[in-house]
């Protein structure tokens, strides 16, 4: 395992997915740009919280990243191997054992049909190579980690509730002791009262086992409350990206500070902005220019005819806007 | 301001795996004319099985008819015929749900679904009721609303079909509208516009609004009053600005410490332990008792009243009212 700071552990350039839909109206496909010119680290230990709206792309890049679905264009680089290079399929065998995936639905992402013990052990088994001991042992240790008492094994997943399910998950995705888990919305299924123990039990296990997160979420306070760096995306492009306290203390793209202002607080007394109006592009047939600008209330004529590259505008903050 | 709607004393039950289960137990609550009263809970908390109580919008099959009284503006309803409660429903009293996808008929277009309203309660004629369909669609907002009414419901965004709900749904000019998770599905961005709209429509109409949510942020934003629900029964109501500024029971202030803050960084959230409980199980006493951290011996004995606990405020946990 790589403790070097400087080399990340996971890395995308310039990535883009381009999904092809048949039209239904007959005639050529529909060209959907679901991920467009993106670009980001993880470091070593690092969370990298993703955030966005629905269609914004993020949930494609978590794919992306792992390897489940090839990119069109574009690099992915996970432990230092490039996977979309020469030899990248042969990378991604190498790897794949140190990267796992959180799904969003704890419902339907086990197999009702199988026992606790039997999904969580299920990554041993393909993996093969231990006795039936250490593979015994090995999920008393999982269901520990995760908080679940020992009797859960012998049970079904639909015995749980949403969290102790989501534990399950979590329980299964590190039984092959992984650097570095794609964490697709893991709490947005759950009430209130158990994403807050998912959320804690996901940073327990990260400060014990030196995990590295990619956190996607549409939830902005969900993110704030685990992630180090946060990368904002919208209609398929990371629009802003830095460190926690810049993104929500100082965001600087006219989209960040709209999507900060829509979120409603906890608080009776707050006075919100005026909402902003409009709704998400289509992305089937990207427009010149930024993608937020005919929603932009800032927007000038540049915005609509060339898009805006992400410049430095702070330390590791990067904003795509013309204006910033 | 006289009550417009009394709910005193209500029980729901439904058929379960081994006997009745209780989904709403012994609730009370009234609402003001032209109030709008937010109900908040997380999941099994009852508060949707309490809204569709209203209408009576239960499968009979599989409800015990529930006990207790629901008084509308002067009427019981819990004692209408059908064709008594098809006079209401409607026109009186109109409801949107969470999911606009399946509350919308996907192989009728947006006039139809609207007109339907108007022709039975109204007794418009076809002509008349897509003219009245057309200006119900300016005014949620929906641009081109000339061309979009004989559009079918798959061809709009999410917001955009929230928006026909609340036009089919405001279509007689009811007095009370029971909005159940309107926002849920939502963007965040559409979240707050669909709330904006609510707002200007029932001070324009002069509504009085009952709002379901699991969401804490919208029920600041948008209530005057709030009833806070867990397993089944209310556990605290106060006026909103008083809930959030100091919650009396330990259910309300352990839900607002779990909720991820978007406004300060937190180290590690606070949390409510165990699980929600299944409604099928029977709590002894306190139902929050199992999981507050200032139970005492007696709340795990005798199941708590809903005492007065300040100026129009009421919690059950009488340690916390008894000794504030």
């Amino acid at each position: 395992m790589s403790t070097n700071a400087a080399a990340p552990i996971a890395g995308v350039r310039d990535l883009v997915k381009i999904f092809s839909i048949k039209s239904d109206k007959g005639g050529a496909p529909l060209q959907l740009h679901a991920v467009n010119q993106v670009g980001f680290d993880i470091a070593a230990g690092e969370t990298l919280g993703l955030v966005g709206e629905s269609g914004s792309g993020k949930s494609t890049i978590g794919r992306l990243l792992v390897g489940l679905i090839p990119p069109t264009r574009g690099h992915v680089e996970l432990f230092g191997e490039s996977i979309t290079g020469k030899d990248g399929i042969k990378h991604l065998s190498n790897v794949r054992r140190r990267l796992q995936f959180v799904f969003q639905d704890p419902y339907g992402s086990l197999n009702p049909r199988m026992r606790v013990d039997d999904c969580i052990a299920e990554p041993l088994d393909i993996a093969g190579g231990i006795s039936r001991k250490e593979r015994a042992d090995r999920i008393i240790e999982l269901l520990e980690i995760v908080g679940l008492p020992r009797s859960c094994g012998d049970r079904y997943p639909h015995e749980f509730s949403g969290g102790q399910r989501q534990r399950i998950g979590i329980a299964r995705a590190l039984a092959l002791r992984p650097e570095f888990i794609v964490c697709d919305e893991p709490v947005s299924a759950l009430d209130v009262s158990m994403q807050a123990q998912i959320v804690n039990l996901l940073l327990d296990l990260q400060e014990k086992f030196g995990l590295s997160y990619l956190f996607i979420a549409h939830d902005l306070a969900v993110v704030r409350s685990i992630a180090r760096r946060v990368a904002v995306m919208y209609a398929g492009s990371i629009v802003e990206q830095g460190l926690r306290g810049d993104i929500y203390r100082a965001p600087k793209h006219p989209y960040t500070q709209a999507l900060l202002d829509a979120v409603p607080r906890p608080d009776p007394e707050r006075q919100r902005k005026p909402t902003l109006g409009g709704e998400i592009p289509s992305i089937l047939n990207p427009l010149p220019g930024c993608a937020f600008a005919m929603r932009c209330p800032l927007a000038i004529d540049r915005c609509r005819s060339e898009r805006p590259m992400p410049r430095e505008v702070g330390t590791s903050h990067l904003v795509a806007c013309h204006l910033a | 301001m006289s009550d417009l709607l009394e709910i005193d004393n209500l029980t729901v039950q439904f058929r379960g795996d081994a006997g009745w289960i209780t989904a709403v137990d012994d609730v009370s609550l009234n609402l003001r004319e032209g109030e709008t009263l937010g109900i908040v809970g997380e999941s099994g908390s009852g508060k949707s099985v309490t809204a569709l109580s209203i209408l009576r919008l239960h499968t009979a099959a599989t409800t015990r008819h529930p006990t207790g009284r629901i008084t509308y503006a002067g009427k019981d309803m819990l004692a209408l015929t059908p064709r008594q409660l098809r006079a209401v429903r409607g026109r009186e009293i109109a409801m949107i749900f969470q999911d606009p996808m399946s509350s919308l008929n996907p192989v009728l277009t947006i006039a139809d679904q609207i007109s339907e309203t108007l022709r039975l309660h109204q007794g418009l004629d076809a002509a008349a009721s897509r003219q009245r369909a057309i200006e119900l669609l300016e005014l949620v907002r929906i641009p081109d609303a000339r061309r979009r009414v004989d559009e079918y419901p798959h061809r709009l965004s999410g917001g955009m079909r929230q928006r026909v709900m609340i036009a089919i749904a405001i279509a007689c000019r009811p007095r009370l509208l029971i909005a159940d998770e309107p926002t849920t599905a939502l963007d965040v961005t559409i979240q707050a516009q669909i709330l904006d709209l609510l707002r200007e429509l029932q001070s324009s109409l002069g509504m009085s609004v009952i709002l379901i949510s699991h969401d804490m942020g919208v029920i600041a934003e948008f209530a005057q009053r709030v009833v806070v629900m867990y397993a089944g029964r209310v556990v605290e109501t106060a006026p909103v600005k008083d809930l959030f500024r100091k919650p009396v029971h330990p259910y309300t202030e352990g839900l607002l410490a779990a909720i991820p803050k978007l406004d300060v960084d937190v180290v590690r959230l606070p949390t409510i332990r165990g699980s929600i409980p299944d409604p099928a199980q029977h709590i002894q006493g306190c139902r929050y008792g199992p999981r507050c951290p200032v139970v005492l011996s007696q709340c795990l004995v005798e199941a708590p009243a809903l005492l007065p606990a300040g100026p129009a405020r009421f919690a059950r946990c009488p340690p916390r009212v008894a000794a504030p």
